[in-house]
């Protein structure tokens, strides 16, 4: 088996908030998975513009097809260019990756809070059967 | 006077372009233990201060974090910096927790967090050693923190930053276990974190081997050995015994 790269929610304006992403389900075999956030660049500078827009996740995962959940981690980042590993020397995403093991009725999910939106952008969880 | 990694609390993330990263331990954190917290980081540009660190959800309760050691280190040319942090807090209250690296935004992030139980437990002295090692050479292939001694049993931690352009492996050192690392500089920025139990005196450094070939240009990293508590001095047996030894000479 690959990489299974998923949407985790389609490229749009998204107003300021917190919403929590659908329930993703995990393979078997992932061991670890790849949260990615699209950001501005200068290819496309319509995604993500402005440094006043502030983007908090926090990732869980649920061991019991999603009765319960935990919390793995998450991050704070805000938009408009910024230098990185891609094109030109800028960053092409945020993103979030972590180790979960292995295991049965596993689910992803992302809560997921805009301010000094809206925020125009798109999100990706790959998931990782290899590392 | 034992020193134990707690079940499955180690671990990390990789984080891309943010201004703050986080981990949350997969099991409540106990009263008593140590949590410490290893980050590497580069494109922040700045060295880590101890407030960098926090505890950022979860309803645990810990004592003050102290950043133990740090370097920020030019791989070079000046504008390719790399900087490693240890840090590390007792846990006063149990609970969840998550624990926080913020840093300038667009910093790409490395992360990894442990807990730690000691017999006699941890106080404030609990950090023996330090040190850091460093190479601008392009392709290194041996990487080490430098020594650190410690005068009984201990827990000895190193991190590790590299960067470049490539995926390559990156391999711990025999004597410590892998906490977390990552290996694909195309995408992140690259390094690991490991640590090391030892039951009497110690010194050692934690060391890493490169796979040979180009994409990756030098390292920093950092040392950072925690001490238990030290047991209570007792009354020599001799001392303790003596009256009856009298009794029975009589």
């Amino acid at each position: 088996m690959a990489a299974l790269k998923n949407q985790l929610f389609p490229l749009a304006d998204y107003a300021n908030g917190t919403q929590v992403t659908p329930a993703m389900n995990v393979r078997v075999q992932d061991i670890a998975f790849y949260l990615s956030i699209r950001r501005c660049t200068t290819a496309d500078n319509t995604i993500w513009p402005n440094a006043s827009t502030l983007l908090d996740v926090l990732v869980e995962l649920s061991e019991d097809a999603g009765a319960n959940w935990r919390p793995l981690g998450g991050f704070t980042s805000s938009g408009g260019i910024s230098p990185g590993k891609g094109p030109n020397g800028e960053a092409p995403n945020t993103g979030f990756q972590t180790n979960i093991g292995t295991g049965n009725q596993r689910r992803l999910r992302a809560t997921i809070t805009i301010s000094g939106g809206p925020l125009r952008s798109e999100g990706f969880i790959e998931l990782l059967d290899t590392l | 006077m034992t020193i134990t990694a707690v079940g499955s609390q180690e671990g990390g993330v990789t984080q891309d372009s943010a201004s703050a990263v986080s981990r949350a331990f997969g099991s409540n954190v106990a009263a008593g233990n140590l949590i410490v917290v290893l980050c590497f980081k580069d494109i922040g540009g700045s060295a880590f201060v101890a407030g960098d660190c926090t505890k950022s959800a979860g309803t645990a309760t810990v004592g003050t974090i102290t950043l133990d050691k740090e370097l920020r280190f030019d791989l070079g040319g000046g504008s390719d910096q790399v900087a490693v942090g240890a840090w590390s807090c007792l846990v006063t209250g149990a609970g969840s927790c998550t624990m926080q690296v913020s840093s300038a935004a667009g910093t790409y992030f490395g992360l990894g967090t442990g807990e730690y139980n000691a017999t006699l437990g941890w106080d404030a002295s609990r950090l023996e050693a330090t040190n850091t090692g460093s190479s601008a050479t392009d392709n290194w292939t041996a990487g080490d923190t430098g020594n650190g001694t410690s005068a009984g049993g201990a827990l000895f931690m190193g991190v590790l930053a590299s960067n470049g352009s490539s995926s390559k492996v990156l391999t711990p050192d025999a004597s410590f276990t892998q906490i977390f690392e990552q290996e694909d500089a195309s995408l992140h920025i690259v390094g690991s974190t490991q640590r090391r139990i030892v039951s009497s005196g110690t010194t050692d450094a934690a060391n890493w081997t490169l796979e040979a070939g180009s994409g990756w240009r030098g390292y920093a990293a950092a040392l950072a050995v925690y001490k238990e508590v030290a047991p209570a001095a007792g009354i020599p047996i001799a001392r303790l015994f003596y009256p009856e030894y009298k009794f029975f000479m009589i």
